[in-house]
């Protein structure tokens, strides 16, 4: 037999022990950027909560004409950042990760906060934003959530004064399930369009006619809106 | 982590072992890689440049051939012209003068030109060019040396492309290069597999106790290298005497070599099952063929997985655009934001293979003395290569299933091996 052909077990070892090494520190430093980025998602939680407490605590303080001084907008922008990005990392970590989870559990708790702050702001400052909360699952029989879940944020991108709630209709905790009582929430998709439930897909055309039908409105109050989205 | 996740660690670990196994191979004999000193007394070489209609690259071939450094009484160049219907033996003939002997027979295939040319060979060593072919003037002179060692049968070149001009031929241009280095890994480990048809040289004992090209193959190259490796013998490579070879220029023409090549691989290590986990074979038994029909099976499962993926997103994405009309103005925007950058563990094990490859890429540059600027080929070798791959294979997997004629080389022979003598 040629001497080339013998096996270098040492070689193979060795082998084995690099590979090894460069899979562990794959393993070690990917973990590392995953952590940081949650507690980038778990910070932009906490500004939310700590802007969402200032807005509130402004609204509460400014006794005369707090409606001329109020932006909400910014903070929408941000919950939206925030949903992307947990949106992200459930991809990247699995629906079943308890970081995700927990964080979302959060994420939806701030939206209902908002939600609550702009119903107020709504019938307070007659403002003419339309709010629509949307009920979702990522499991594999719900085919319309995701399709839904686009339509919704075209439908916000191409009106300025729609704000889009997502939820998981999984999600157990007492607030999100006070909701899906209260508005007779009974499966997904399920779109609330300013307390009217619709349990079933709904398209693009369907929402557009609604918000067409409330824009009436909007034009009437089409002054005040611009003051609403005067910075403070 | 999902099922997928967990295969796609596995897969990782494997592609990125054999990745630092070869490298550490080369590295451990990076002071061997100087070419044995040639002898005192230079053998005769006969090379044989079989020719079945290729008038249009015949010339080049031949004139390449008459300037090898080697000395001219020591060299017998013999064109063996396969029924060619155009104008090659013409050509040939006209090449008479200078000192290239021809010979011609009725069509029957490459194997079948190069057992005749091995009747009327003279050399102590035989070679073989392929007709479109060429070769580098010092390359057989570099060669000579690793005959010394009498358990050498073979030593192969290090086969490259010509200047490539579509993106198929880029994609070669890469893959050829890789070729290079792994000859040259391979010739430590004791497992060359594949003895290239352009310019590898054979000693003619070999011929002369074990037989002529198997006839009855589409690869004799392979063929003729597990024979080499079966009967304990070695093959050695010599990773700077070049060759170029010119690189198929469309899609279907690199499809029908691939899948020729890729059919002969099965029905040779089909031949030469034993050598299969065999420890008597070494790394070549143990580990190179394993690997080999491992990292087929990795493609054909990954390619899959990825269209399937793909279709599926690619539907999901179409009926979302359906849904609003396609009317997505204002549904595309460029937020850089270094969150969505991908920092997940197969990411970072990904990158370092990318970094493997490209070392791999650039030793087989430098002991090849290539000159090609590689960066664009490369590019689409990263985006395209393993898809084709995966691809050529199942078509390979195929023509043998439905025992398909895969090429000049494939129509249906004899069984027995028509043996030299």
């Amino acid at each position: 037999m040629n001497e080339r052909r013998k096996i270098d077990y040492m070689r193979y070892l060795t082998v084995f022990a690099i590979t090894t090494l460069i899979f562990i520190a794959g393993i070690v430093i990917g973990n590392y950027f995953s952590t940081q980025k949650l507690e980038q998602v778990d910070y932009i939680g906490q500004d939310l909560k700590r802007d969402t407490m200032a807005m509130e605590l402004q609204y509460e303080l400014i006794a005369e004409n707090p409606c001329g001084h109020i932006n909400s907008t910014p903070l929408a922008d941000e919950l939206y950042d925030m949903a992307s990005k947990l949106d992200y990392m459930e991809n990247q970590l699995g629906e079943e990760d308890r970081d995700v989870i927990e964080l979302k559990e959060y994420y939806s708790l701030l939206e209902l906060r908002h939600w609550l702050f702009m119903q107020k702001t709504n019938k307070e400052c007659n403002q003419n934003s339309s709010l629509i909360m949307f009920f979702y699952t990522n499991e594999y029989d719900c085919k319309k959530c995701k399709e839904q879940g686009f339509i919704l944020t075209w439908i916000r991108k191409n009106y300025a004064n729609v704000y889009v709630y997502s939820f998981d209709y999984a999600m157990k905790n007492t607030a999100m399930e006070t909701v899906k009582k209260l508005f007779m929430v009974k499966g997904t998709p399920a779109v609330i369009i300013d307390k009217e439930t619709y349990n079933r897909f709904m398209t693009k055309d369907e929402l557009e006619q609604i918000l067409q039908n409330n824009s009436l409105e909007k034009i009437e109050t089409a002054d005040k809106q611009s003051i609403k989205n005067a910075p403070i | 982590m999902q099922v997928w996740d967990f295969v796609l660690y596995i897969v990782s670990y494997f592609g990125l072992f054999t990745s630092v196994f070869f490298l550490l191979t080369l590295f451990e004999n990076r002071k061997n890689m100087k070419d044995p000193a040639r002898p005192k007394e230079l053998p005769k070489v006969t090379i044989m440049v079989p020719a079945c209609n290729e008038e249009d690259c015949l010339a080049k071939t031949l004139n390449s051939l008459l300037e090898l450094d080697y000395p001219k009484d020591r060299l017998q160049i013999m064109v063996i012209d396969d029924g060619s219907k155009d104008n090659t033996l013409n050509i040939a003939r006209s090449f008479e003068k200078k000192g290239i002997y021809v010979l011609t027979k009725p069509n029957g295939g490459k194997g079948t030109a190069l057992n005749l040319g091995l009747k009327h060979a003279t050399g102590e060593l035989v070679g073989c060019l392929d007709a479109d072919s060429i070769v580098e003037p010092d390359a057989l002179l570099k060669m000579i040396g690793y005959f010394k060692r009498k358990t050498v049968m073979a030593v192969t070149p290090s086969l490259k492309c010509t200047e490539p001009r579509t993106i198929w031929q880029r994609i070669q241009v890469v893959e050829f290069l890789l070729g290079v280095y792994l000859r040259k890994v391979f010739s430590y480990l004791g497992s060359i597999n594949v003895t290239p048809g352009p310019f590898t040289i054979f000693r003619k004992e070999f011929f002369d106790t074990h037989g002529g090209y198997d006839t009855t193959t589409c690869t004799e190259d392979i063929e003729i290298a597990l024979r080499i490796q079966s009967k304990g013998y070695e093959i050695e490579n010599c990773h700077d005497a070049n060759v170029y070879a010119v690189p198929m220029p469309t899609f279907m023409t690199t499809k029908k070599q691939r899948v020729r090549w890729y059919k002969g691989f099965i029905e040779n290590t089909q031949k030469y099952k034993e050598m299969m986990f065999s420890k008597k074979y070494g790394n070549l038994g143990l580990f190179v063929f394993p690997s080999a029909y491992l990292s087929i099976m990795i493609a054909m499962v990954m390619t899959t997985y990825s269209l399937y993926v793909l279709g599926k997103n690619n539907i999901n994405r179409f009926q979302n655009f359906y849904n609003v009309n396609f009317d997505l103005s204002k549904m595309i925007s460029f937020k850089w934001d270094l969150f969505y950058i991908d920092q997940s563990p197969i990411m970072f094990i990904g990158l370092v293979a990318l970094i493997i490859g490209i070392i791999m890429v650039y030793i087989a540059k430098k002991i090849s003395n290539e000159k090609q600027s590689l960066a664009y080929s490369y590019i689409l070798f990263m985006l395209f290569y393993l898809p084709l791959y995966a691809y050529w294979w199942a078509s390979a997997i195929k023509a043998k299933a439905t025992a398909s004629d895969v090429g000049w080389a494939g129509r249906k022979r004899q069984a027995e091996e028509i043996k030299y003598s």
